[in-house]
């Protein structure tokens, strides 16, 4: 029945697309590719999308040369791959696939998402097929939709997942895994209250599904910390290394998962394993760093870096997004290490502005005393020098990212 | 101790004993006012309270004076609700004294909603106040007292000195320009490290917030 069912709405969806998006070429329009994409917003409030081939030098005057960002802030929700922008709007749950063509931001392929606005965590199944996964606060579901961007088709399921219960009535799912042909999601439960404030359970929820059938084969449970990942499309909080191991922050801060009694902690799920490593544990919070962090990014060979937040610098919500408190750290996963990189402070709660490409870290850093650039990091050498500048009216820089 | 229609007419004729006074007092200025009369069969609460709201607006003074009259003119099933709207009135009354000088341009509005936003429309701005919050706007001072969450949409630059009454009241004020043409958001806000903040920010700031707390508010502004 429900394989009918989706069948079905899956023949509805074709034969819509067909008659309504027509024969969408998959191909980005402007003739001339450049390999990164770099989301900035001024201190006029305007935001630009600029490409570059290169970002190890240069100057960027982003309203010169970029392409205006309308509507603005979409920052936090996109999804940049092979020359095009993908993102789920929160209003309407419309899929869209856009492209820069002739400095303009043009849609030009959307698919409709049903039952939720919001993707709180996304993975690429394959080159051209993607997967997002939201909840779905009206009818308390979780939900999932794969979708093929070549022909934007999509099939959604709903996932046989805990949804939330008692004392809670929202939930965040912050990461997703393939592995061994299953399908494997981190999540935690809050409690919202109408007074603008929510919390989140001291338990992280680790389910492994089938997939596709998205049926529920284990739960996992682990109360070390909780809030594992975020939304991916703001700021990277997993990945697996060479070796296959898998690994995801917990970020209870708040900027998180507003637990901040919690630490800020790296798990660990093996190769080939479906069980969170009871063995590891990165209590970064008890490191030297000793404050939350949030974003995580892989460099390779055992180490990432970590952006973290300095408490003594800002006083609460009121401020963590403008002032300037950001670390960033060079971490060891296994001997648990952290170096602290000597960069000025950076601003901006979450951003997606940390790049590896050909063993160089690329770190976007906004410092309102020593400017707008991009800053060059070896991990094998540990050099640090600056590379793109932007120009005094940039306030953030909100995304770098490679594009083609 | 129930507020009843005979309490409320003893409380005016100077009958009441000392403790059925404060009982009448606390009920008057205390948060729940609205909530602790029975409108009549078939009437809606609503639509009264509008009509109360609206008699209060200094800019609607003859409107005021039509509503009052009208709803003395109805039969006695109204009447405890026209009490509330006396007693309300006289609570604004007695509020706006204590806090502001005579002649001070005061808009004070209350949304005891818990789902819709009340708007407001000002000749220099407009306001969105979400549901169970209160602001009161002294367009003299610039001083902008609230409990909840609000946005305000400035007509031109305005400067606004701005705290949350159910916050602390010496941390929490701040003075800033709000550039015209923009939306800006004030709410208090709880965390287990800060029970009592407030957050100012423009629309745009809004993604700083943790994503479960910029849900709620876009949301609710419809952002």
């Amino acid at each position: 029945m429900i394989r009918s069912t989706r069948h079905l709405y899956f023949l509805l969806l074709t034969s819509f697309l067909l008659i309504f998006s027509g024969c969408a070429e998959n191909k980005p329009a402007d003739s001339v590719q450049k390999k990164y994409s770099i989301y900035t917003m001024s201190k006029n409030g305007n935001e630009y999308l600029v490409t570059r081939d290169s970002l190890d030098s240069g100057t960027i005057n982003s309203k010169k040369e970029g392409a205006e960002v309308k509507p603005p802030r979409i920052f936090h929700d996109l999804i940049v791959h092979s020359g095009f922008y993908y993102r789920l709007d929160r209003r309407t749950g419309k899929f869209s696939r856009s492209a820069i063509k002739k400095n303009i931001l043009t849609e030009e392929a959307t698919v409709q998402i049903n039952g939720f606005t919001t993707c709180q965590t996304y993975n690429w199944i394959s080159q051209d097929s993607l997967l997002l996964i939201g909840y779905d606060e009206e009818n308390r579901l979780i939900r999932s939709a794969r979708i093929n961007v070549k022909s934007m088709l999509a099939v959604q399921d709903v996932m046989e997942v805990q949804v939330p219960f008692g004392a809670y009535n929202s939930m965040s799912i912050g990461f997703s895994r393939f592995s061994e042909g299953k399908l494997i999601i981190g999540y935690s439960f809050h409690t919202i209250d109408k007074e603008y404030s929510y919390t989140t359970g001291d338990t992280i929820y680790v389910d492994v599904l089938s997939y596709p059938q998205m049926r529920s084969l284990k739960k996992l449970k682990d109360t070390r910390t909780t809030y594992p990942g975020d939304e991916n499309t703001r700021q990277q909080h997993f990945f697996t290394d060479e070796k296959g191991d898998f690994y995801f922050i917990a970020s209870p801060g708040i900027a998180g998962g507003n637990s901040p009694a919690k630490p800020t902690a790296i798990y660990r799920m093996k190769k080939s394993e479906d069980t969170i490593d009871a063995d590891y544990f990165f209590n970064i919070s008890e490191s030297d760093i000793q404050n939350h962090g949030y974003g995580l990014w892989y460099t390779g060979n055992g180490k990432a870096i970590i952006r973290t937040e300095r408490k003594n610098i800002f006083t609460g919500m009121k401020d963590h997004w403008k002032v300037p408190h950001f670390d960033y750290y060079a971490i060891d996963l296994q001997t648990k290490s952290t170096t602290r990189l000597d960069l000025p402070l950076d601003k901006g709660t979450a951003k997606q502005c940390v790049l590896v490409e050909d063993g160089i870290v690329y770190i976007a850093v906004n410092s309102e005393s020593a400017g707008n650039y991009i800053w060059l990091y070896n991990p094998e050498t540990g050099s640090l020098e600056k590379g793109l500048k932007f120009d005094d009216q940039t306030d953030y820089i909100l995304r770098i990212e490679r594009l083609n | 101790m129930d507020i009843t229609r005979e309490l409320i007419e003893k409380y005016h004729d100077g009958k009441c004993t000392p403790a059925e006074m404060k009982a009448v007092e606390d009920w008057l200025f205390s948060d729940g006012t609205d909530e602790r009369y029975e409108t009549p069969i078939g009437e809606n609460k609503d639509s009264i309270e509008n009509e109360i709201w609206n008699g209060i607006n200094p800019d609607n003074a003859t409107t005021e004076k039509t509503n009052n009259f009208s709803i003395f003119k109805l039969n006695s099933r109204w009447f405890p609700a026209a009490a509330a709207a006396i007693l309300v009135i006289l609570e604004i009354t007695v509020f706006s004294l204590k806090y502001h000088s005579a002649g001070s341009q005061v808009i004070v509005i209350r949304n005891t909603s818990e789902t819709i936003n009340k708007d407001v429309n000002e000749s220099r701005y407009t306001i969105s106040l979400s549901p169970k919050s209160n602001i009161e706007i002294d367009n003299q001072t610039g001083n902008i007292d609230f409990c909840g969450a609000v946005m305000i949409n400035p007509k031109q630059d305005i400067k606004f000195t701005i705290q949350g009454s159910c916050a602390n009241f010496r941390e929490q004020k701040e003075t800033m320009i709000l550039k015209k043409g923009l939306n800006y958001i004030a709410l208090n806000y709880s965390s287990p490290e800060n029970d009592n903040e407030m957050i100012i920010l423009e629309e745009g700031s809004l993604m700083g917030l943790p994503p479960l707390l910029k849900r709620q508010l876009m949301n609710q502004f419809n952002i």
